[in-house]
């Protein structure tokens, strides 16, 4: 499907309209049909437009349904009530595309027995083999090369993941949900494990890779600084069952850097972010 | 809201639904055993339930002596192995030196099929000598009129059954015994350090308390595999308990008497395993098991 | 330092568990061989100095002089155990493998036979050698050695099983969504995940496994009396041939242990991504 099309032709609802990624209503209840456990509402009519090329994070406490939120998004879990859509198609219809979805993990998921090109060639010779992308092998195989120096892992393709520090295996999961290219990225705060000082960096990189390749992200964090040094719009939900609360639109200028975060305005959204928190 | 009065009702019920699979597959299994047994429509191939009690009533008396004595073994077996392993383990950790100079014989040991020892430990009992350390009355005598006190006599006692039995169920618990103790996490290394405690404080306070849920593992699976030795030296030491009984059964072709005493053992040993498991649990602190 | 690293220099990551190792290669092998001649020696001369009766208590030297005397009647009866265990071995880890995948692959078979499963696994099951070889004998009179094959592949097979099984189960949450992500079918799951991760778990359930299979055929010998290993074991009860019985026992021993340690070669090798150790995760 052609993306520029998608929003003129088919509008009939002015929300999906510009926007990529939505949410309309959506609930989320745990063990509702099993008997033996509790029912747990981890989300409550949730409804959020995230539009093409627009960077949004999601912040809350620990435990309020994030990663709920973006697994849903990523076809993994089941929405209980509403739906989520993609490119104005239901995540969990047949005529879904994956290959339009990337999802980076918490944890690194470099499989221990492959090299750092061949983790990154996973996704790939999944989802051929499934025909949901098309393109020869060998075209994947420079676009790994060619990702493995855009997020610096050079020198290192034929490294096995336990060789490599806690940062570089976040780098080769992000290239993993970069070699498809699909126009959005999932991320689960991808870099909440490490150190402030690969973080500020990661933070940095990701930055100038979302600014070449014109994704769009749904960033999960429960840094309030690096959610509004990253986006555009940063989303607050509120404790279990997870609500939106708030959204804060974030107009720091672009590029940024790591100057930004030392400006009045960078302390002053933050400052206001920590306000909302507080309320909760 | 569960109140302090309920909360034991609750705990029963958990306790009932974590038995349902159990009882279902016990159910399943009799379920089966009757169909079977009817398409096979043959007491020769296949003992009906019926075949099989009345095999069982047919040597009750017998069964019941041997199985007193079995399970007499059993348990020497079981203790003196899961002793040994604790003892021999503790040492064997401790000293590095001795770690390595034992280890092929501890492979050695691990690999050997253990069967083929048992014929060495029985013949080392035949000439030195059963160690009887006491002997007591068994059920059998209460149970059976017929039974006389010296019949149902059983002796708790050292012998190539038990020492075998023990020798089999000794391995899980004394490698996991190492392992545990030498899997202690370095931050309580460093803090034993820095609190200048001894090697036998660092055992004490630290290193045993380690490698306790080790240890409660593979007590579990000594429970089996003590059952297994003193069976499998009464296959071949000829005339005692209830392994012996079992060889009788298929020498004499009395397939519904095999089949019972088969279903005893079986149902004797998930007992003892359910006890065993059960007192670990009482004895040691929670999450050990 | 790298995995790798800690594997070349042979040397444990800390916190490893199992038995730990901190010395040098050289040093290792050196006071390994040590203790076993430091036994050989101790037995030795308990036996010399205390003048035992080598009929009964055999020094070193006698049991080596027994060795060469049943050598020829061994050698005869080997194959036969061998073949049997063997057999049995491959038999029980081709099914163990194949019936482990058909059930992850089919979680509420699997669920419905676990209890079932659990119970065969924690039973004694060496107790049906005779019922086995009575069913055996029951088909074909002549042919009671087959029994001994049964009872390897009746031994072996479920531990193996629930080896493969926690194997192929033993997939991480996250690693799950990845799959579920890309839409990764069952066999995909298998191919690209699953029979990696259970590697190691397998590898564990082959070393026991054929430790089992050998149990399960000596026994069935010691029962049945056919022609074997543990048949002549079993006749050196009556004859009180204690020398005799202890050079039975070396050579099973080291066979045995032979195979477990190629097995873990073989392991290593393959498993480059994770310690592997000799005696499994016990
Ligand atoms: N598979 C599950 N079954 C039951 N409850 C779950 C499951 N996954 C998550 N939950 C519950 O749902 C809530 C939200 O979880 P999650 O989305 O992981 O939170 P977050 O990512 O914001 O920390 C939590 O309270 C968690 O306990
Ligand atoms: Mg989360």
């Amino acid at each position: 499907m052609s993306n520029q099309t998608t929003g003129s032709s088919q509008g009939t609802n002015a929300a999906s309209r510009e926007s990529l990624i939505s949410f309309n209503s959506v609930d989320k209840i745990y063990g509702r049909d099993s008997a033996a456990e509790e029912s747990v509402a981890a989300l409550e009519d949730v409804n959020l437009d995230i539009e093409r090329g627009e960077f949004v994070s999601v912040v809350g406490p620990s435990g309020c349904g994030k990663s709920t939120l973006l697994h849903m998004a990523a076809g993994i879990l089941e929405s209980t009530n509403g739906t989520v859509e993609i490119n104005g198609i239901a995540v969990q219809s047949d005529e879904h595309q994956r290959n339009e979805v990337g999802l980076v993990f918490q944890h690194p998921v470099a499989l221990e027995w492959r090299t750092v090109r061949k983790n990154l060639l996973l996704p790939v010779q999944i989802l051929k083999e499934n025909g949901e992308i098309e393109g020869d092998m060998d075209h994947y195989r420079e676009r790994a090369d060619d990702l493995i120096s855009l997020v610096g892992l050079e020198g290192f393709e034929s490294s096995y993941p336990n060789e490599l520090s806690g940062g570089m295996q976040q780098r080769v999961t992000l290239t993993q949900a970069l070699i498809y290219n699909p126009s959005v990225l999932l991320m689960d705060e991808p870099f909440g494990s490490l150190d402030a000082m690969t973080k500020g960096e990661l933070n940095l990189e990701l930055l100038r890779i979302w600014n070449e390749t014109e994704k769009t992200i749904l960033f999960i964090t429960h840094d309030l600084d690096e959610a509004v040094f990253l986006s555009d719009r940063v989303v607050v939900l509120s404790p279990r069952p997870g609500q939106i609360v708030d959204e804060i639109e974030i107009d720091l200028e672009r590029p940024r850097s790591e100057d930004t975060r030392g400006t009045e305005r960078f302390v002053e959204l933050a400052t206001e972010l920590r306000q909302h928190f507080k309320r909760l | 809201m569960a109140t302090a009065s309920n909360r034991p009702f609750a705990k029963a019920r958990q306790w009932i639904r974590r038995q349902i699979p159990t009882v279902l597959a016990g159910a399943l299994f009799v379920v089966a055993w009757a169909v079977i047994a009817r398409l096979i429509n043959n007491n020769r191939i296949f003992a009906s339930i019926s075949y099989t009690i009345s095999g069982v009533m047919e040597h009750s008396t017998d069964i019941s002596i041997k199985l007193t004595e079995t399970f007499t073994s059993v348990i020497v077996a079981f203790v003196l192995a899961v002793l040994l392993g604790i003892g021999l383990g503790l040492i064997v950790a401790e000293i590095s030196t001795i770690r390595q100079m034992a280890l092929p014989v501890v492979i050695f040991a691990y690999a050997v099929p253990h069967p083929i020892l048992a014929p060495m430990f029985i013949i080392w009992f035949i000439i030195g000598g059963d160690i009887t350390i006491f002997t007591f009355t068994g059920p059998s005598a209460y149970l059976f009129d017929s039974v006389t006190a010296a019949q149902a006599e059983t002796a708790i006692a050292i012998n190539g059954v038990t020492t075998f039995g023990a020798w089999v169920g000794f391995f899980p618990v004394f490698i996991s015994t190492i392992t545990g103790m030498n899997s202690l996490e370095e931050r309580f290394e460093h803090f034993g350090t820095l609190l200048g405690a001894s090697r036998w404080q660092m055992v004490k306070h630290f290193r045993f308390w380690r490698a306790l849920p080790n240890i409660t593992s593979s007590i579990k699976a000594t429970v089996q595999l003590s059952i297994v030795g003193v069976i499998v030296a009464e296959f071949i030491a000829s005339s005692s308990g209830i392994g012996y009984e079992i060889v009788l059964a298929w020498k004499t072709n009395a397939l519904g008497y095999m089949f019972g005493v088969i279903l005893i053992i079986m149902i004797g040993a998930y007992l003892f395993y359910q006890i065993v498991v059960w007192t670990l649990k009482v004895l040691t602190p929670p999450g050990s098991v | 330092m790298t995995a790798r690293d800690s594997r070349t220099l042979g040397s444990r990551v800390p916190g490893g568990g199992r038995i730990s190792i901190e010395n040098s290669r050289l040093t290792r092998w050196a006071l390994s061989g040590l203790g076993v001649i430091l036994l050989l020696v101790f037995w030795q001369a308990v036996a010399t100095l205390l003048g035992l009766d080598p009929q009964y208590f055999p020094s070193p030297i006698d049991v080596m002089d027994a060795l060469q005397r049943t050598w020829p009647t061994l050698t005869d009866a080997l194959p036969h155990t061998l073949a049997a265990a063997v057999v049995g071995y491959l038999i029980a880890l081709v099914l163990s493998i194949f019936t482990a995948m058909v059930l992850v692959a089919n979680e509420r078979l699997l669920n419905a036979l676990m209890p079932f499963i659990i119970g065969v696994n924690t039973v004694p099951r060496i107790a049906l050698t005779p019922l086995v070889i009575y069913w055996v004998g029951f088909i074909s009179l002549s042919a009671t050695f087959l029994a001994n094959y049964v009872m390897a592949v009746w031994v072996a097979f479920f531990p193996m099983l629930i080896a493969a099984l926690d194997g192929f189960k033993n997939i991480d949450e996250a690693t799950e969504n990845m799959l579920a992500m890309y839409g990764a079918t069952t066999w995909q799951e298998f191919k690209f995940v699953r029979l990696r991760k259970g590697l190691p778990f397998i590898f564990d359930g082959m070393k026991s496994g054929f430790i089992l299979a050998m149990i399960g055929t000596v026994v069935g010998e010691f029962v049945s009396g056919t022609f074997g290993i543990g048949s002549m074991a079993s006749s050196v009860i009556g004859q009180i041939a204690i020398g005799r019985a202890i050079a039975i026992v070396l050579v099973l021993g080291f066979i045995s242990s032979g195979v477990v340690f190629l097995i873990y070669q073989i392991e290593s090798q393959l498993i480059f991504w994770q310690e592997s150790s000799i005696m499994g995760e016990e």
